[in-house]
């Protein structure tokens, strides 16, 4: 019970952090915020694999740390110094953005309480933190026009993932992949993108 | 095990050759090779690591032939020299082999993970031509189809939760009706029908179509969609909801025609096409019966017929300089283009007696056999309904005006013979019905 508590505390503290994330129009302290929340996932995942003690979950929090918080979030900041003028979005509407997070947040996890543990009988309400963070990933690419903030928002969503595997059922081959796949894959196509194209608007070109 | 595993393999060696001066010439042995065994495939069905059945053994056979078909004409399609051409071939070759892999392989999470891995690949050849809308057409694709990947990945949990195993053929034994694996299958609709391009979440693809290079939005259109049906339809399985997914077919294919009413860019025009025709499919996946039969013609015709649609765009943009349908006149002076785009229109539209109208025809039969008289109705008037818009403009590009111009030999016969496909198999399934 008291350990079921202390994951609700820690999983609390990385919704408040994606909330800190959706309020920056600075970029900089959204990928501090992206570090944080993944180096938080990555060390209670290693802390559950030390106390069962499990040893693949020791080698996933591992993972999760060094390719999540570190290379992820050490790539953003290395392209941030390559274009120095990008350091702010240029945005509007920060605040009411945020507005908008906090009660789609209040709606998911009402929803969310209803399918998982009401009508799905997932005795689980660590689940409904997972799904709450996934969303807040998914509003935050739909929200801003950044390439740096829409990489952000799709790392929240995975650590989602990982969340959602870690309470419901560990998945250790899928999950591994996942985490790789977002090296390999995303990060080498992000930094294309990043250093071609820094904002996304509408292009007349792709109407229609 | 050997013989896929040497299918699978083929084409991710070959990708290594972007380091050596033969990279062309090993991708098309590679690919002509691996047509060769795949259809050694059919002899050799098997249920162990790989599922290979008849329908798996279809997709093979599609995506092969197609990768076949996109590296012989990329040969003279790559000009620009700020592109690397090594770089280009390996992509190519990896593409179709992260394609092969997930129709081949007998687990639902690996099928994930070859989905994912076509989105990497394919997405790095969008970039390729480096044009701005290009980069925010490849963008725009690597952010929703990521997230709808993810939202997939919650279903293979779901059902991993549910049934305790992700190997398909052991699944699909288990007869098991649960709510997990009811939402299981409703969420894996939403995220691999993002790929699919299901309404609404299909955004991503008439960008990705239209800014790809001709020979990639081949493949995007003919191959990777079918790819990510045949995985939907394994999780479909599991737990049908028929309802479910015949209101987002539906959905989507109206969506599709309405949107082709109103297009001025010839491979967005295309691009929506191939949203109606997958959807189409994925009707007739979900009916069963004739519908399956007619979903699997469907899907191989469509995909030589839209290859062929898409091969005639690359060189019409190459000689006319543009993709809008109004500054297109006279293409008729290139006499095989113009050929191969007639008859590709003809058949993704589902003009008899393409194979296209054979597989649209069976699925519509299922539809009415199965009482769904209205749906039938309404799909065959939605099916009309594009079959005049992209006709009406393919003919306005073709017709109107007549400068003899000539055809780039090797592009043009790739094209022709990609378009002669769904003919001769359509003509073979008249007879033979």
């Amino acid at each position: 019970m008291i350990q079921y508590s202390f994951y609700e505390i820690i999983l609390m503290l990385v919704l408040l952090n994606a909330f800190y994330i959706q309020g920056q129009a600075y970029i900089k302290p959204a990928i501090t915020g992206l570090e944080i929340e993944s180096l938080i996932i990555g060390v209670m995942i290693l802390a559950i694999g030390f106390l069962e003690p499990n040893l693949y979950l020791i080698e996933f929090g591992f993972l999760v740390i060094v390719l999540r918080a570190i290379a992820i979030t050490h790539m953003l900041n290395k392209s941030l110094k390559f274009i120095p003028e990008l350091k702010r979005e240029s945005l509007k509407g920060v605040a009411s953005s945020l507005i908008i997070d906090l009660f789609m947040t209040m709606f998911v996890l009402i929803i969310f309480q209803f399918f998982f543990i009401s009508y799905l009988e997932l005795n689980n309400a660590l689940l409904l933190f997972a799904a709450a963070l996934f969303f807040q990933g998914l509003f935050l690419i739909a929200s801003r026009r950044n390439t740096h903030i829409q990489i952000i928002g799709y790392v929240e969503e995975e650590n989602a993932l990982v969340l959602f595997g870690l309470f419901i059922i560990s998945l250790p081959l899928l999950i591994e992949a996942s985490v790789l796949l977002d090296v390999i894959g995303l990060v080498i196509i992000s930094t294309v993108v990043i250093i071609e194209k820094e904002e996304h608007f509408p292009m007349e070109e792709l109407r229609g | 095990m050997l013989l896929p595993t040497l299918i699978f393999m083929m084409p991710a060696l070959a990708s290594l050759s972007g380091f050596t001066r033969w990279y062309k010439q090993i991708s098309i042995a590679a690919s002509s090779v691996d047509l060769l065994l795949s259809l050694l495939l059919y002899k050799h069905l098997q249920v162990n690591f790989y599922l290979i059945n008849k329908i798996s053994w279809m997709f093979v056979i599609m995506i092969v032939s197609i990768y076949l078909l996109s590296t012989i004409y990329s040969l003279n399609y790559i000009v620009n020299p700020s592109l690397s051409e090594n770089l280009y071939y390996a992509l190519i070759d990896l593409f179709a082999a992260s394609m092969i892999f997930t129709v081949m392989v007998n687990n639902y999470g690996l099928m994930w993970v070859g989905i994912e891995a076509t989105t990497i690949t394919s997405a790095l050849l969008l970039f390729m031509e480096k044009s701005e809308t290009s980069i925010e057409a490849a963008w725009r694709y690597i952010v929703l189809v990521s997230a709808g990947v993810a939202v997939a990945f919650i279903s293979i949990i779901l059902i991993y939760y549910s049934l305790g195993t992700l190997t398909v053929s052991t699944a699909l034994a288990i007869t098991k009706n649960s709510k997990v694996l009811a939402l299981a299958v409703g969420i894996a609709l939403v995220g691999f029908g993002t790929k699919i391009g299901v309404f609404p979440v299909h955004t991503w693809l008439p960008d990705a179509h239209s800014e790809a290079p001709a020979p990639v939005s081949a493949m995007f259109s003919g191959i990777l969609l079918p790819t990510a049906l045949y995985v939907l339809y394994m999780v479909y399985q599991l737990d049908p909801e028929m309802v479910l997914f015949i209101a987002f077919g539906m959905m989507s294919v109206t969506f599709a025609s309405i949107a082709l009413l109103n297009q001025k860019n010839f491979k967005r025009m295309f691009a929506y096409s191939s949203m109606e025709n997958m959807n189409i499919a994925l009707i007739g996946f979900v009916i069963g019966g004739l519908g399956i039969i007619g979903a699997e013609i469907l899907l191989i015709a469509h995909a030589f017929a839209k290859a062929g649609a898409f091969y005639s765009s690359g060189i019409i943009n190459r000689k006319y300089g543009t993709k809008n349908i109004d500054d297109v006149k006279g293409a008729q002076g290139l006499r095989l283009t113009s050929s191969s785009l007639i008859l590709s229109s003809l058949a993704v539209t589902g003009a008899p007696p393409f194979a296209n109208f054979v597989g649209e025809f069976l699925i519509l039969i299922q539809l009415f056999k199965i009482g769904l008289t209205y749906e039938a109705m309404f799909l065959a008037l939605i099916i009309a309904m594009a079959f005049i818009s992209v006709n009406y403009n393919v003919t306005k590009m073709v017709f109107s005006g007549n400068k003899r111009q000539s055809d780039p030999k090797i592009m043009a016969a790739v094209a022709i013979i990609a378009s002669l496909v769904p003919l001769v198999l359509g003509l073979f399934l008249v007879i033979y019905i």
